[in-house]
């Protein structure tokens, strides 16, 4: 039997949607996966933010841009998800694909997040990124958002959270 | 890819451990996923021995970063190193998430892929080779010294 148990999928409907989010997500498991295939109405970066808190996020980040390399951080702030989603210029119908990994989400311990993630776009512009998150909380997770920083996510953006036992 | 893991084993340290043995590993899978979840009681990296092995050099690729600078590190050893000169995990939590393909496979050396992440200490990645045919039946995680508390969970992935 698989220990990766499929929570929900959430689909952006007409008209776009400023939060994906999850609430009551079980505790009985140890680590959370969360796909995404993004897309924003702006070019805003994202933020997944645990029981919908905002304080406490500390990040850093590698990421190359398809013309050149970088690193970003060690950062304090909500924005945790920088050049994640997809932007209006790129390619028409084209989505970022991501991967959450937030680990020991139940613990009464800070959680450790690791993201991997790459933009589509049929031009050299496109964000490759991994990036480490602390959230200094010893809360258990029982939500998730995940939205952008202004702006909506466009239809048909789509992320599946995952329990991993 | 989404994969299909399946629950080995979850070992949690109980006092400062310098290295967490996962021997006798199930030879019913394909890859093997392992995810280290703590904390080290001193700044230190970390590294990974394949079956007990010291005869064996491992090369590696490693990209990392504090923050402050970012290293690319080239290189072999007889373990493979996660963190580095660059990212050492300590008192902050850390992460390892462990990728060993065609771990049971007898015709080929094993693939080896790891992100690593400290929060604001430090990100990387590491991609290794074991050099060797024989199947992988134990691994060595080694730093100073992982502490109470951390957790090494071991999912296996089917063909």
């Amino acid at each position: 039997m698989s220990a990766m148990t499929l929570v929900s999928t959430v689909t952006v409907g007409a008209g776009g949607a400023a939060n994906i989010e999850w609430t009551n997500i079980p505790q009985t498991g140890k680590d959370l996966l969360i796909l995404t295939s993004l897309r924003g109405t702006s070019g805003a970066n994202a933020r997944i933010l645990p029981n919908n808190n905002s304080s406490n996020h500390t990040w850093l980040r590698l990421f190359g841009t398809g013309s050149s390399t970088g690193r970003s951080g060690p950062n304090a702030n909500a924005s945790n998800l920088q050049d994640i989603p997809n932007n209006p210029t790129s390619t028409a119908n084209t989505f970022s694909n991501n991967s959450i990994y937030i680990s020991n989400y139940t613990a009464a311990a800070a959680k450790s997040m690791l993201v991997d993630s790459v933009q589509e776009n049929n031009a050299t512009a496109a964000f490759q990124v991994i990036s480490a998150i602390t959230w200094n909380n010893t809360a258990a997770i029982t939500s998730l958002v995940l939205q952008l920083d202004s702006n909506n996510f466009v239809q048909n953006s789509s992320a599946s959270l995952y329990i991993i036992s | 890819m989404t994969m299909a893991y399946t629950f080995i084993s979850r070992t949690t340290v109980s006092s400062n451990t310098a290295t967490v043995t996962l021997d006798n590993l199930t030879q019913t899978f394909r890859d093997l996923v392992i995810v280290v979840d703590g904390t080290l009681s001193e700044a230190a990296s970390a590294s990974i021995r394949f079956n007990n092995r010291t005869d064996l050099q491992l090369p590696y690729i490693n990209v990392q970063t504090n923050g402050n600078s970012t290293q690319i590190v080239l290189s072999d050893n007889s373990s493979l190193i996660v963190g580095g000169d660059l990212v050492q995990f300590n008192t902050n939590r850390f992460m390892i998430q462990v990728n060993i393909f065609d771990y049971t496979q007898t015709d080929k050396h094993k693939s080896v892929l790891s992100r690593f992440s400290s929060g604001q200490n430090g990100l990387g990645m590491t991609a290794g080779r074991f050099p060797a045919t024989t199947a992988v039946t134990r691994l060595d995680f080694q730093s100073w010294m992982f502490a109470p508390g951390t957790t090494f969970t071991v999912w296996g992935v089917s063909a």
